[in-house]
Formats: C-alpha cells, structure tokens, sequence
C-alpha cells in the first residue's frame, strides 16, 4: 500500500493543505522537514486520524479526541468541517479514503463542539463511487481498512516515534505481543485454530443431538449426558493445570537462567573478594604512609631552609681562619714568655711588637656564630636525606592510591556484572528452584493422573455413545466420525505451522534482526547479535556469549532506539502486510554514527514507502546527500505568513537554497 | 647551642608564638594540622610559614590573636634550629621580643601563601617549593643580616 495524497482541512495547524506523497521503487523516501512546533506532530497524526480515527489518536497522550485537532481559525469562524482525507494504492488499485468531523460554534462562541460523530467514506478513484465491498456502517468502513490496509493494533509497527520506541524493548505488554503475532501472521494461523475447534464443538453438540434423539433409553441418555459433564469439567480443570504448569515451567527457567550466571559468578565473587581485601591491605598501608607523610612534612621548614644553609655554610668566617691560627700562636708565645721563635729567632722587643700586632680581639661575631650555628645543624640533621624521604613517601603515597584507584576499578566492574546476585542471592535461588521443581513434578502427577482420567471418561462416553448411536442410520454414524476426523486433521495442521514458525521462521527472523542490528551499531564487533525470547522479549548476545534482555541492556538511549528499529525493521519484513511507515522525530536520541546508519537504513524499513517527518537538528544538509538518491519528496512545513499559528507545506528547495 | 648564642628558648623570655591564623575552629591552623592532620604539631606548620615568609620576604601584620606555643616549650630539636637560625639572620641588634615578633610576621605571611597553594592545588607541593627554594634563597640572602658575603 501507498499513500499517493494527502489532503488536510481545518485539521490542528493546517487550515487547508494538499501533499503529493506518491513514491516509486527506486525512490520509495518523502522527507519533511519542520521546527520543532510548526506541525511534525499534526501532521503524524492527522494520517492516523485519517486511518484509524480516535483510537489512532490515542498515542498522543493529550489531544486524544478529534475535536481537540480542530483548527482554531476555523474554529473562530464558527461551523465548519474538519477532514483528512488520504489516496492511497492497494493493490494496484487507487482509494480514495476520507474521514470528516463536523463541528459547530456554541450560541455564547465561546466553545465549539462536535457535530455529530466521526464520517467515514471510501471511494473507488476509477469510477467515483463507494467501495461497496466496504459495507455501509462505520464498523464495517474500519473493518475493510483493517484488512485490506493495516490493523490498527499492528499499525504501531508502522506509525512511530523515533523517541518512542525504546517501549517495543521492555518486556512486551499483551498488547504489543498481540500485535507482534499479528503482524507475522501468527495470529491468523491461532484464529483459524480456535474456529475449527469451535466447528467441531458444534458438529458433536449436533451429532449428540441427533443421538439423543434417536433414542429412548433416558437413564442412558441421562448417564451420557452426566458422562459429557464430568469429561468437560475434567477438561477445563486440566487446561487450568496445564497453563499453571506452563507458568511454573516458565519461573523455574527464569530461576535457573539466574543460577547459571549465578553459578559463572562465583568466581568472580571470589576474585572480588580477593581484590577487595588487597583493598583493605592497601587502605592500612596508605594510613601508615599518611602517618609517616605527616612527620617528614614536620621537617619540610628544615628542608626549605637548606638553600640558605648551605650558602651560609660556604661563607668564610672574618677575621680568616689564618688570622685567627696566627692570633692565637702569637698570643699564646706572649703568653708563656718565649725567648725563641719556631725559627729559632731570638725574640726581641721588636719581633714581640710584631706577635703583639698579631693578636686579634676573637670575640665571635654575629656572622661567625651563625656560620657555627649551621655547621653544627649540618651535624644533627641532613637536609638531603629528609628530602628524599619525603620524595620517597610521597611516590609511595601516590602509588598505593593509584593501585587502590585500579583495584577499586575492577571491584566496580565486577560489581555491575553481578549486580543483584550474591552467594546469599544462589541459596535463595537453589531453594527457590527445588521448590518449583517439586511444584512441576506433582502437577506433572495431577495431570497424568487427570488425563488418564479424562481417557476413562471419554473411552466411557464411546461406549456410551456407541450404545446410544443403535437408534441412528449406519451413515450418520460414519459421517459424524469422519467429519470429526477431517477437522482433527485440519487443527493439527494449523498447530504444526504455528510451531514450524517458532522452530523455523523465528530463527530466520533472529537472524534477520541481527544483521539490521549489526548493521546500525556503531560497534558491531561488540555484538553477536539479538535473540527473541518465546514470549517475544528481545535479548543483546554480546560477542563473548553473555545474553541480556535488552529491557536490561542500555548504554545509551540511542543504543536501545538501535535495538528497536532493527526490531521493527525485522518484522516489517517478516509482515504478511505492506504498508508505510511513517517515522516522527527519527533520530533524536542517536548520537552522529548512529544518525548516518540508520538513515541509511530507513527507506529498507518499508517494502512500499517511507515518510519521515523530521527537525532540522536531526538531519543536516551532510546527512541529507546520504539519502537523496532514495527522496521522491522534499517538504519542508512552514509557518504561515503573519500567522504564526498556522502552518503550511513548500518544497524544502524553496527555503533552502 | 653555643652558649655564646643568645637562648631565645629560655622559658625566663617568655616568648609567645601566636598567630592571626589559628586560636578558632575555623582557622588555618586547625584546619590543617588539627583537621586534616597534615603536620605533627601547630610549630612545625609555624616554623614552615616562618621559613616560607622570609623566603618570599612576606609578612602579614594582621593582629596576631591565637595560640600557638611558648617557644620555650618546643621540644623539637630540629625545629629549634630552624628558629634559631631565622632568628640570627632577622637580628640586626633590636630586642629579641622586636626580632621575635617580626617572626610572627614572617610566619602569617608565608602561613597565607601557603594555604593559597592548598586552596588551588589540594597539597603544599612541597618537593617542589623546596627545589625552587635554593635559586630564591641566593637572592634573597642579600638582604639578610650576619652573613658574610666578603670572602663568599
């Protein structure tokens, strides 16, 4: 299906505008551009509306009922009609498909309300008239829009918002399962299954009938008929053991997934536990250093006071040491009264004049006692030595931090691979599980024993019916079997290709998201793949064969939008049915990489036609040249002049250039 | 010690070490030493300002209102050389208590520098201020008395 036109009056910030949107194979993309409230949304939801009518409304949140999307100059205006009307090409066919509302000004003018419900109308475009195939009630109007274009509950699949898609990977609600087995197919293989049942229920109910009364014997008809009931309510009581004992089967395979990680985890627990105590080793080992850091940053006036130490310690003292040694001599030989000198001289009153002149006042002086004073620190303390100590005991400071940083760093990894799981956590699991176990083998025994029960019972009710058929022909008898037979045949026909599609087809379907998924991701190597749960939740293999439901795997939000479209993706190719998609805010939440990968991929998002309705920050003029050999159209939705209100549509070339 | 050497420690002198940056909860010095336990004692920080001030030649004549020691009560040998020596090379003949107050000065100068390195950097970077220290000191040391450059 494609959409050929769309028409808009009155409808949200439109007054009136007509959108060609025909597409080709080789050019299947509509871009249109639009600022962020200028009409993106209106327009997204005025092709619902137009499909589906309010129940396609009901994703806005607010504006949820038709009569809030009237536009409001229209509205000013008094009565007047809102409409949208779509052509649209099924089949080869052309449609023309028009949803209209009424509506009219309250005699105060200060309201406007509907007039009148919501009209339906389709046409054939050849000759004009009603598709009389679509019957004549809106009911019957929508029913032929179900089946010949979309579902409305599938029509998620088609209609989305970028942003909005991440639900599809949370655990899936009824409501999405219900649409995924729709859109495969599944759905009509399980309907058709339950009819035939149904078929069946009557034709026994007849054939029952028939017997009953053929014959006269009431207390055997009496004793069939309490027979029939035990058989029933043994049947419904075994369908409610079965669907619990599926349950149980389901909690217990939730258990014992939990364990196997569990189990892959202990050693990690272990591991954790070991770094964890190298923590605590380090943690003392840091408090000793703290303690020792404090005692050389004691000495740190010392060491600062070095530089003028030493100068102090390389100055000569005054009077000269040979001065002082010379004043000191002399002294002394004066002193003890000398005759002779060293060098045998005789020392007269002249040569003692000279040892006089020698004499010095040697009173220390303020520079002499400080250069003592020094010398004599040098001797008690070394400066150096302090300073590579304190150098010392900072390295190790920083090197125990670095290592308790690193040690940390592995304790957290191993934190968030095991989060939520401990060894307490695989004794409550153990003993959750044997319970479960013990729970599945005595409802095994119930139903076993139920069964062979319902046998009995339904081998009775041969033999009674057998006894009542003796009033029927032989023929009725032998068409009732084979009727019976022949519908048996079909339902076990329809239950095989169910199952087929889960052994067969859902494997192809992994394998086809998958490859979207790698296809988009900007780190692919990291990833094996996506996987599908039976009940329909997606799970990220990642390349080292760990497997996370993707409700749990999250890097990013653009990462899950990756995982969602390469969902949606997979199914719209795996659809019995062709149909646009139309995509609102495509990119918002992906980062550059992402952004050209998926635009890259969008026109293979629908086999017929791909609108995307999107804002100037998510696709540049670069990315723009990504898709442009794939673009048939090109709008951009612009305000109206002087109104700011109101909105219409031109060519992007026309404003862009 | 020489005894040629005048005692500044002699507990007859009295002299209190106080500063502008320690006496309440909020101070420098209970910060650092008491809080974050960065010094083994309220002196050993003083006599780093002490030696940090002069260094720099920065003085902080902020009224010197806390506690820190009686320097006749220090016990720390090392530290008692640091202040003698401070001592000697700031005494140009005045009074001790007048040299021993400009210490003071000299200690809340380098005391505020010091915790302006804290304040930005989260340590004292102490081998590095050390390293430097030897270039200043050359310089510096002009302009200090009772060292004899003569023969130097």
């Amino acid at each position: 299906m494609i959409i050929k036109n769309v028409e808009i009056k009155n409808w949200g910030r439109y007054p009136s505008v007509d959108i060609p949107l025909e597409v080709d194979k080789g050019r299947n993309v509509v871009l249109i551009r639009a600022r962020n409230n200028n009409g993106k949304t209106t327009l997204f939801y005025a092709l619902k509306w137009a499909l589906f009518g309010e129940r396609g409304l009901a994703g806005h949140g607010k504006q949820t009922e038709a009569i809030s999307w009237i536009n409001r100059q229209a509205a000013a205006e008094g009565d007047g009609e809102m409409f949208v009307e779509l052509i649209l090409e099924i089949g080869g066919r052309d449609y023309r498909l028009q949803r209209k509302q009424k509506f009219y000004q309250t005699n105060t003018g200060d309201d406007i309300l509907a007039d009148g419900g919501e009209a339906l109308e389709i046409f054939d475009q050849e000759n004009g008239e009603t598709v009389a195939d679509a019957g004549d009630t809106p009911r019957k109007k929508q029913n032929w829009i179900h089946q010949k274009i979309i579902p409305e509950r599938v029509s998620q699949f088609f209609f989305f918002d970028g942003e909005d898609i991440k639900r599809y990977m949370d655990k899936p609600e009824g409501e999405i399962i219900e649409a995924i087995v729709s859109i495969l197919g599944i759905k009509t293989l399980q309907n058709a299954t339950n009819d035939v049942k149904d078929i069946q229920k009557i034709f026994t109910e007849d054939h029952r009938r028939k017997v009953n009364k053929s014959t006269k014997d009431e207390k055997l008809k009496a004793e069939s008929q309490a027979n029939q009931d035990k058989i029933e309510e043994k049947n419904a009581k075994l369908a409610i053991s079965i669907r619990e004992q599926e349950a149980k089967k389901e909690r217990k395979k939730d258990i014992t997934e939990k364990l196997s990680k569990n189990a892959a985890s202990e050693e990690k627990i272990n591991e954790r536990t070991r770094v964890q105590e190298l923590i605590e080793h380090q943690k003392k080992g840091l408090e000793k250093n703290k303690t020792s850091l404090k005692e050389h940053r004691g000495d740190s006036s010392v060491m600062l006071l070095n530089g003028l130490m030493e100068l102090i310690d390389r100055t000569e003292e005054t009077p000269s040491s040979k001065d002082q040694w010379s004043s000191k001599t002399a002294s002394y030989m004066i002193k003890k009264k000398y005759d002779r000198c060293v060098c045998d001289n005789h020392i007269d009153d002249k040569v003692l004049g000279i040892l006089q002149k020698k004499v010095l006042q040697l009173k220390p002086t303020p520079q002499a006692q400080l250069k003592r004073f020094v010398e004599s620190t040098f001797g008690r303390t070394n400066p150096d030595v302090m300073l590579t100590e304190l150098n010392h005991t900072m390295n190790e400071r920083n090197r125990i931090t670095n290592e308790m940083e690193m040690n940390q760093t592995v304790v957290n990894k191993i934190n968030e691979e095991l989060k939520g799981f401990g060894k307490e956590m695989i004794t409550i699991l153990r003993e959750k599980e044997e319970k479960i176990e013990k729970e599945i083998e005595e409802s095994i025994k119930e139903i076993q024993s139920d069964t062979e029960e319902l046998d009995n019972l339904k081998n009775e009710q041969y033999i009674l019916t057998r006894k009542l058929e003796t009033g029927l022909p032989q023929e009725e008898i032998d068409e009732a079997a084979r009727l019976k037979q022949f519908n048996e045949d079909i339902r076990d026909a329809f239950n095989i290709s169910i199952n087929n599609f889960y052994e067969q087809r859902k494997p192809i379907l992994e394998k086809h998201i998958s490859d979207i998924f790698l296809k988009l991701i900007n780190n692919p190597k990291l990833y094996k793949g996506l996987e599908i749960s039976n009940t329909w939740q997606i799970f990220v293999r990642y390349y080292d064969g760990k497997l996370l439901p993707s409700d749990q795997y999250g890097p990013s939000a653009g990462a899950s939008q990756i995982v969602a479209t390469a969902f949606i993706a997979g199914l719209n190719e795996f659809s019995s049915k062709t149909a646009p998609v139309v995509i609102d805010t495509p990119l918002g939440r992906l980062d550059d990489i992402h952004r050209e990968n998926i635009l890259k991929y969008y026109n293979k998002m629908s086999k017929s036609q791909v609108i995307i309705l999107y804002t100037p920050a998510e696709i540049s003029k670069d990315n723009l040249l990504l898709v442009e050999d794939k673009v048939k159209h090109h709008y951009e939705i612009i305000s109206v002049d002087g109104k700011p209100d109101l909105s219409r549509l031109v060519n992007y070339e026309d404003v862009n250039i | 010690m020489s005894e040629e050497i005048e005692d500044i420690f002699d507990p007859k002198h009295s002299h209190h070490i106080t500063s502008a940056y320690s006496g309440t909860k909020e101070s420098i010095y209970n910060e650092i030493v008491k809080e974050k336990q960065l010094f083994p004692s309220m002196f050993h920080f003083f006599s780093l300002g002490l030696v940090y001030g002069i260094l720099h030649n920065k003085k902080s004549d902020k009224p010197k209102t806390g506690d820190i020691i009686y320097l006749s009560r220090i016990s720390n040998e090392k530290i008692k050389d640091v202040i003698n020596i401070c001592y000697m090379i700031l005494n140009d003949g005045r009074k001790q208590s007048e040299i021993i107050s400009e210490m003071m000065e000299y200690a809340d100068g380098g005391i505020e520098a010091l915790y302006e390195i804290w304040g930005k950097n989260k340590s004292f970077q102490l081998p590095m201020l050390i390293e430097e220290s030897k270039s200043i000191w050359k310089e510096r040391v002009k302009e200090l008395y009772n060292i004899n450059f003569e023969d130097n």
